[in-house]
């Protein structure tokens, strides 16, 4: 609906209003994102409150090592993306297509290392489901079974997240590439910012409390 | 209502444009509340007849008609449909698309696309529920309550789950969609205590809608993954607890009793004020309940586990909580009958619906405190008394304000007026009706009565009998505004404002051109700015009204000024 | 016209901040280094067994490294008070998702067994 002289829609008065709105309205997405994942936090909680040990050793069958290189690319990926949002609003276009790029990057570069975390995973029959199949101390099975069915559910959320962001992302590319941002008219890149650094923020909850519980077990708990 | 002589504006947003297209691919908010009050009335009247089978069944105590599984199968789309598809859009995306930009003096609200979008996702669900419907049905009750629904049950339960989740979505999006509207689309001088207590709750009830719903969106997605790959996450026979199910269904559920019951309070306020003549009684006190209801909402929600197996000292702090609910409510009902305390009361239609509102509100509201307390609820628990306590609040509330209030904007929509005297008789029906479905309903649950039962002990029959009756009646009552709204789309007298009544909404044309607004509105006045006592007196054909020393009957004086 | 006239001017009015407010290339920097620091702490910490504090540890590290990047990184430091207020708010539920579920599962070994202790009920007692 929007005149294609002006970046404004037709039922807003000024930019400002638009902006703020879109602003808003981003952070309202946000915080459904914030119960949404919140809830399964909460599950989590519950079921580790109930199975403590299982959680441990089953936890101790990650790769932390992988996690936590992950964790290092969506930071990166998250300080790229703040130097892509104020490229924009300098109006520098090839610093902005820079940095998106190098936002793109690292989050492939993170999906890329979940997907071998995820075959790995299958091949040692860990996916509740599937094929999962538990080898330690028999009472830890179903907390075992519950602690990989939220890790897999959990990160497999947030893995999806990551996939639309960079579908997005390359819309955004795209239009920037085509010119359609200025520093009056940046909105869609500041808000692109905002759910990346969200899906930031969710994995930095989700490294510490899947990848590192039984961290200082031997791998496997010592039932392998 | 007034008599008018008015005709309808040349161009309005019904016939700017013409063609299917303008209304499927519509950003209008006007358009796209008319495309959820079709589907929500398709929904409502499907849901309705599910009921309508309940109650046949249950006319005997024995099985006649349907056998267990047939029954468990039609109250549980009676709930899922009622509930999902008709409870939680039926005000805000119906009414309140249309109205609050029309309310705030706005263009459209802030984020149109994402309106339509909405539409569609809501079509979405609805389709997947039609679906369970053709293929089988479901029998886990509304609540999909675990591990019946995800280990036990042979219905179509992921089709249905998925269902809710997308209605969910989509209810997410107008939430979303009407905060940021309220905040940021206001006309200039639309304060927020300027604002119509409808937005308020409108404004609660978005809040709700944004922060509730993701959590049932998620446990839906986990039912059907549980049952689907058998995970364990709720199957207590794989270490998983099904409380847990409850308390995430809850968290969004019980909160969805306010998403329900809250916009027809801001529709009754609405009705109060313009049927009395009055500025709403403690206009800041009923506006910040609102948002009050919105908050507790969130705290209460293990008033429906008590016998759940939950800890019994979460019992007790949830049903103090639960009592915190009661004094904003109170708040609203005392201040509705404040209102009404010599004010010009006129009685017409949507007025009927606001004053049955009123009572049967406040009855079921204080059933509600029974049921919250733990101790008589474990006696009450999972009875018709339960049933008749939330039908009071959902048929006899929400339900009534929806009805009040499409009657009250039924000319701002059309630009013509219903047969007012229909209008009347269908609101008795309808308050008989209820009435006689739902009080026997409280004996018979109160006597011991289960619910979701074909059969039952034969001393029941009598309430029962009469509770059927009486929803055959409620069925007439409403079927009958069915028939003469559509009849009044072409036949109905020309209208503009019948009611004389004070708001945005009724500055501009009826039906509303596609813009809303010919001109940016300024406002400059407190809302309800009825000419109740005007600060000097008023002449008006040689005779003398208002004035400071008349405390009493000036109301009425008032609207004849405004009429003359 | 209030709408226009405040907005359209482009200044700062009725206290208002402006609403371009990108954080610089520094601050950035030290943000990224701080999370990098609290990403090593927090493997660092999940190494050594700190038994109770295990969890506490690693979830203050991860509400340091969440609220600099919403102060930061999501410019909440910057913003006006209601982006502020919907922050603050979908957290304040979260916790009372969290907080009430809790007051359940932490209660409920507490429970005594109401039946066998209060009931008159003979077959109850024998439970």
């Amino acid at each position: 609906m929007s005149n294609a002289h002006s970046p404004v829609a037709h039922h807003f008065y000024t930019i400002e209003q638009q902006k703020e709105s879109a602003t808003i309205g981003m952070w309202l997405f946000l915080a459904t994102e914030i119960l949404l994942f919140g809830a399964l936090f909460t599950a989590y909680a519950v079921y580790r409150y109930k199975f403590p040990d299982a959680f441990m050793v089953a936890s101790s069958r990650m790769d932390w090592k992988m996690g936590g290189l992950n964790t290092l690319f969506l930071i990166i990926s998250s300080v790229t993306m703040v130097f892509a949002v104020s490229s924009a609003e300098k109006g520098r276009r090839g610093g902005l297509l820079g940095f998106l790029a190098a936002t793109g990057f690292f989050g492939t570069l993170f999906l890329v290392v979940k997907y071998f975390e995820y075959m790995h995973h299958y091949h040692d029959h860990d996916v509740p489901g599937l094929n999962f199949q538990w080898t330690g101390a028999p009472e830890l099975a179903n907390g075992a079974q519950i602690f990989f069915f939220l890790y897999f559910f959990m990160t497999g959320l947030h893995a999806l997240h990551m996939v639309v962001g960079l579908g997005l992302l390359i819309w955004i590319f795209l239009t920037a590439y085509w010119g359609k941002y200025s520093p009056e008219y940046y909105n869609p890149v500041e808000m692109f910012g905002l759910y990346w650094h969200f899906v930031d923020l969710v994995w930095i909850f989700l490294f510490p409390l899947l990848y590192l519980l039984g961290a200082h077990l031997p791998p496997g708990g010592g039932h392998h | 209502m007034i008599e008018e002589n008015v005709s309808l504006p040349r161009i309005h947003y019904l016939n700017s444009h013409y063609g299917w297209k303008s209304w499927l691919l519509t950003t209008d908010h006007k358009r796209i509340g008319l495309l959820y009050m079709v589907s929500i009335t398709l929904m409502f009247f499907l849901g309705g007849f599910f009921a309508l089978l309940i109650r046949l069944e249950l006319l005997t105590p024995q099985a006649d008609m349907f056998n267990a599984d047939t029954y468990n199968k039609f109250f549980t789309l009676h709930g899922v449909i009622l509930i999902f598809f008709f409870l939680v859009p039926s005000i805000p995306a119906t009414l309140g698309n249309f109205l609050i930009p029309l309310m705030i003096g706005a263009k459209d609200v802030a984020f149109p696309k994402l309106n339509l979008l909405s539409w569609y996702i809501f079509v979405i669900g609805s389709l997947f529920t039609l679906w369970v419907v053709a293929v089988g049905g479901i029998d886990t009750g509304w609540t999909f309550y675990t591990p019946y629904s995800t280990t036990f049950a042979n219905t179509h339960v992921i089709a249905a789950t998925l269902g809710v989740f997308f209605t969910g979505f989509s209810s997410i999006l107008t939430g979303l969609n009407f905060i940021v509207t309220i905040h940021k689309m206001r006309a200039p001088g639309l304060t927020w205590f300027r604002l119509p207590l409808f937005i308020w709750s409108l404004y609660a009830t978005s809040i709700i809608q944004v922060l509730a719903t993701p959590v049932l969106g998620i446990t839906m997605v986990l039912v059907a993954v549980e049952r689907f790959a058998k995970v364990g996450i709720f199957d207590p026979a794989l270490g998983g607890d099904p409380i847990l199910f409850q308390h995430m269904f809850w968290f969004y559920s019980h909160p969805a009793v306010y998403i329900m019951i809250l916009p027809s309070l801001g529709v009754v306020s609405e009705l109060i004020s313009a049927f009395t003549w009055k500025r709403v009684f403690g206009y800041k006190f009923v506006a910040v309940s609102s948002l009050m209801i919105a908050i507790f909402s969130f705290i209460v929600w293990g008033h429906h586990m008590y016998v759940s197996s939950m800890s019994i000292y979460a019992g007790m702090l949830f049903s103090i909580l639960s009592y915190l609910v009661a004094v904003p409510s109170a708040v609203k009902v005392f201040n509705w009958t404040a209102t009404l305390y010599k004010g010009s009361v006129s009685y017409d239609t949507p007025m009927l619906y606001a004053l049955g509102f009123i009572g049967l509100f406040t009855i079921g509201g204080l059933t509600g405190l029974f049921l919250a307390s733990m101790g008589l609820d474990r006696h009450l628990h999972d009875t018709y008394f339960v049933i008749a306590h939330f039908h009071l609040i959902m048929v006899g509330g929400a339900v009534m304000g929806y009805f009040g209030g499409l009657h009250y904007w039924w000319p701002k929509m059309f630009g013509r007026m219903y047969p007012e005297w229909w209008g009347r008789l269908s609101a008795l029906i309808v308050f008989v009706g209820f009435n006689l479905s739902f009080f026997p309903q409280f004996i018979i649950g109160y006597l011991g009565m289960p619910r979701r039962y074909h059969v039952y002990a034969p001393e029941f029959q009598v309430l029962n009998v009469m509770s059927t009756a009486g929803s055959s009646i409620l069925g007439v009552g409403y079927l009958l505004p069915l028939v003469y709204f559509i009849w009044s789309l072409r036949y109905g007298k020309v209208a503009a404002n019948p009611w004389k009544a004070k708001g945005l909404e009724w500055e501009t044309a009826s039906p509303p051109p596609p813009e809303n607004f010919l001109e940016q509105p300024i406002v400059t006045e407190e809302a309800y700015n009825y000419p109740t006592r005007p600060a000097q007196p008023v002449k008006h054909g040689g005779k003398l009204t208002g004035g400071f020393a008349q405390p009493a009957g000036t109301a009425g004086k008032g609207r004849e000024a405004e009429v003359v | 016209m209030a709408h226009e006239t405040t907005h359209s001017t482009g200044h700062p009015a009725n206290g208002h901040e402006p609403a371009h407010h990108s954080i610089s290339a520094t601050t950035c920097l030290l943000v990224f280094a701080a999370l990098v620091i609290g990403t090593v702490a927090t493997v660092w910490t999940a190494s050594m067994d700190l038994g109770a504090f295990n969890t506490p540890v690693a979830l203050a590290i991860a509400i340091g490294k969440a609220t600099l990047i919403i102060l930061y990184f999501m410019h909440v430091l910057y913003s006006k008070w209601l982006t502020r207020t919907v922050v603050i708010g979908s957290f304040f539920f979260l916790i009372v998702l969290f907080g009430l579920t809790f007051s359940d599962y932490l209660t409920r070994e507490k429970t005594r067994e109401i039946p066998a202790l209060y009931s008159s009920d003979p077959l109850l007692k024998q439970q």
